[in-house]
């Protein structure tokens, strides 16, 4: 019983695990400790609905439970963070410090954003959904999604425009 | 889609890192299963509990409110033949003791109206403090207990004078005790007009309108 449920569960996290946790991370603003603790959290859920939507479309499912779960965790005040002295993480090889370095400025904007409007123009440009679906994901009228979004695009242009001229 | 669309796009795509499903995310996944398969059947084992308690709880508060409840209709039934004017026999004892529990204090009033008129109040104030704790107790009990003799002596003499039994014991004191009948909806406006107007269809027609 527990075996047949959790058939093709297993399979399907490892395959899509790199993508969802880049989604995760997009939705929490690049924290990957609370990106990881919201993917585990979805995948949680989506484990208890396995049976009903293994077949379907799981992945939908998850994107739904992790866009409103990170914009229902960004209300919270506290997430249990310390200081630390050490760096979580530096970049490994010269090679990559160029993406680390541009990821590292695109989270910083996108960290500046409301979990709502973070999570519209992610989804709207990540995940390239039209509207009418971000909407669906998101649980509110097209308008609002597409209001969302373009605040959102408008906050990002200003945060990542400073952001590469003070670079420069 | 403008160029800086498109550029947050790419920038969303390019950035994402591999991050393979480690041994450690998989642990941790399962770990966080089993907790969730535990904290399940620890509610499931709660809302068992709970429900059993309930049942031991309520199961014998419902029976003994059954048991109560089973005896009250004892008397409803036996009550609404009273009106009928056959029935008026076993509708003299059964509508006493629907009054007495209710109107503690004015079965004095009750009896005492009966027992105005005199003589025939006489047995029946006699029988006024004697048959409130009657059928008081066994009404609900046996209303063919101890009240079944009084109520059937009073209406075998009744089944003309079942009216008169009861506005007033008496057709020659009846109208003396309508109007007390009539007054003593004052007293006890429930009880009283309640078994006045049942038993007695013919004897008083104020009670009725009180009613």
């Amino acid at each position: 019983m527990r075996q047949s449920r959790a058939d093709g569960f297993d399979e399907f996290v490892e395959a899509r695990w790199s993508a969802l946790f880049h989604l995760a991370r997009l939705l929490t603003g690049g924290d990957r400790h609370r990106a990881e603790d919201l993917l585990q959290e979805g995948l949680l859920k989506l484990w208890s609905a396995w049976p009903k939507v293994a077949g379907q479309a799981p992945e939908a499912y998850l994107r739904q439970i992790l866009v409103r779960a990170a914009a229902r965790s960004a209300r919270r005040r506290w997430w249990g963070e310390r200081p630390t002295e050490e760096l979580p993480e530096t970049p490994g090889s010269q090679d990559l410090a160029a993406v680390v370095e541009e990821r590292t400025r695109l989270e910083a904007a996108l960290a500046l954003l409301p979990a709502r409007q973070r999570a519209a123009v992610v989804l709207r440009y990540y995940q390239d959904l039209p509207e009418g679906q971000v909407a669906e994901v998101m649980g509110c009228p097209v308008g609002t999604a597409r209001s969302l979004t373009s605040r959102g695009v408008a906050k990002l242009r200003e945060a990542l425009t400073e952001a590469s001229e003070s670079a420069r | 889609m403008d160029d800086f669309e498109q550029e947050l796009a790419r920038m969303m795509r390019d950035t994402q890192e591999h991050v393979p499903f480690g041994p450690h995310h998989h642990e941790r996944l399962q770990a966080l299963l089993r907790a969730r398969r535990r904290a399940r059947a620890a509610l499931m084992a709660g809302g068992s509990l709970l429900l059993l308690a309930g049942v031991c709880v309520g199961l014998p508060v419902a029976l003994a409110a059954q048991e109560h409840h089973g005896n009250r209709p004892a008397s409803t039934p036996t009550s609404t033949p009273s009106s009928g004017p056959t029935s008026g026999p076993t509708g003299g004892p059964t509508d006493f003791p629907t009054d007495v529990p209710t109107s503690g204090g004015t079965p004095g009033a009750w009896p005492g109206t009966p027992g105005t008129p005199g003589a025939s109040g006489t047995p029946g104030g006699s029988g006024a403090p004697t048959t409130p704790t009657h059928n008081g107790t066994s009404g609900p009990s046996g209303p063919s207990g101890t009240s079944a003799p009084t109520a059937t002596s009073g209406p075998t003499t009744a089944p003309t004078s079942a009216p008169t039994s009861v506005s007033g014991y008496d057709p020659t004191t009846a109208p003396t005790s309508g109007p007390t009948a009539a007054a003593a909806p004052t007293s006890g406006p429930t009880a009283t007009p309640m078994t006045f107007g049942g038993s007695g269809p013919t004897g008083t027609p104020t009670p009725f309108p009180t009613r």
